[in-house]
């Protein structure tokens, strides 16, 4: 069973040695690769001279091509499970192998760690949570399937939706579409309760300024990913 | 529209025409997007020749003024160009996406090689 750790990083020169040790610790059945999203600070430097295996983007490409880029890394490398895993530190591998049992044992095809099941841990801002509920009504209302957490970006996935994201993945701000479009196909999805922190340093892909074009066109991706084939 | 206008707007639909068939021979201009181009000069061309067309598509559609219908009829050759172009975009950025990606994994590959060359 190859299993595989997908770190996108863009500017995470703080977080992204903490982030690597901590699999490399709790997480030791498990490869991992950096993708470097053409990181403009010195990310690429310390993974260079700390010896990380990492794939360099020549150019930005924003989160869905950059987890792509690791699909497809896995795709090739025949690896039988992909978890994605943020570069930014908000993510605890400890969590990675139980996420694997529950794949494996229950034969799912994505398994989702989750915030708001046990409600410990970093919560979000109160706006945040807002916009999380939303999409979780939303999926909830299309497919009938409740989605606690549809914007974590820690997931892992079976050998089949690792071809299917290596083909075809969302460009940006692909969790609640790429979730729902597992949901409408009738793959299995089940989340398990994780603890996630605080960023330490680095910002969120998603400010203030750009929060209502991330509400529309995220959810006018969902409307098309319901439509899909 | 007197003779000598139709003659003179003639002239330079087909001199306009003539540059982009050069831009298309010096592969300037890809063969597919001047096509569109192509498409407005000959529309343009037979309004040119035949000026009552005009005043009778003008008056099949109910509007009141001719040269609004050449506004309207500009109107969504523009849009038409326009649309093309996203459409363009949205593939050449799918494109070097993929491209990227494959860069990525064949630069990380040659590493992997050269590492274990030098063992």
């Amino acid at each position: 069973m190859k299993k595989l750790v997908i770190i996108p990083a863009y500017n995470e020169a703080g977080n992204i040695e903490k982030t690597v040790n901590d699999i490399i610790e709790h997480a030791p059945g498990f490869d991992y690769v950096i993708v470097n999203d053409c990181s403009t600070d010195n990310t690429l430097a310390i993974c260079r001279e700390k010896g990380f295996h990492v794939l360099n983007l020549p150019v930005n490409l924003g989160i869905g091509g950059g987890v792509q880029t690791g699909y497809l890394y896995a795709e090739r490398g025949g690896y039988d499970l992909a978890v994605q895993f943020d570069g930014d530190g908000q993510h605890n591998a400890a969590y990675l192998e139980e996420m694997a049992k529950i794949l494996e044992e229950g034969q799912l095809d994505m398994v989702i760690g989750s915030r708001y099941i046990a409600k410990e841990g970093f919560q979000s801002s109160g706006l945040r949570r807002l916009g999380i509920r939303y999409f979780t009504g939303l999926i909830w209302v299309l497919t009938r399937k409740r989605i606690t957490d549809p914007t974590s970006g820690m997931r892992m996935v079976n050998r089949r939706v690792i071809e299917m994201f290596a083909k075809d993945y969302p460009k940006d701000y692909p969790e609640p579409e790429s979730v729902t479009f597992l949901l409408k196909k009738r793959l299995k999805v089940a989340e398990i309760p994780v603890r996630m922190n605080e960023r330490e340093s680095g910002v969120s892909s998603i400010s203030m300024r750009n929060s209502v074009y991330y509400m529309v066109k995220v959810t006018l991706a969902i409307l098309v990913a319901m439509l899909r084939r | 529209m007197s003779v000598k206008l139709q003659v003179i707007v003639a002239v330079l639909i087909l001199f306009s025409l003539l540059m982009v068939g050069n831009l298309v021979r010096k592969k300037r201009l890809d063969l597919r997007y001047a096509l569109i181009w192509f498409a407005v000069g000959g529309v343009v061309l037979v309004f040119d020749i035949f000026p009552q067309l005009l005043g009778w598509m003008t008056h099949l559609l109910g509007i009141e003024l001719a040269v609004n219908m050449l506004f309207f009829l500009g109107f969504v050759f523009s849009l038409l160009i326009i649309f093309s172009l996203t459409m363009a975009v949205s593939r050449l950025s799918e494109k070097v996406k993929r491209l990227s990606q494959e860069m990525a994994l064949v630069e990380e590959e040659m590493i992997l090689l050269k590492e274990k060359q030098s063992h």
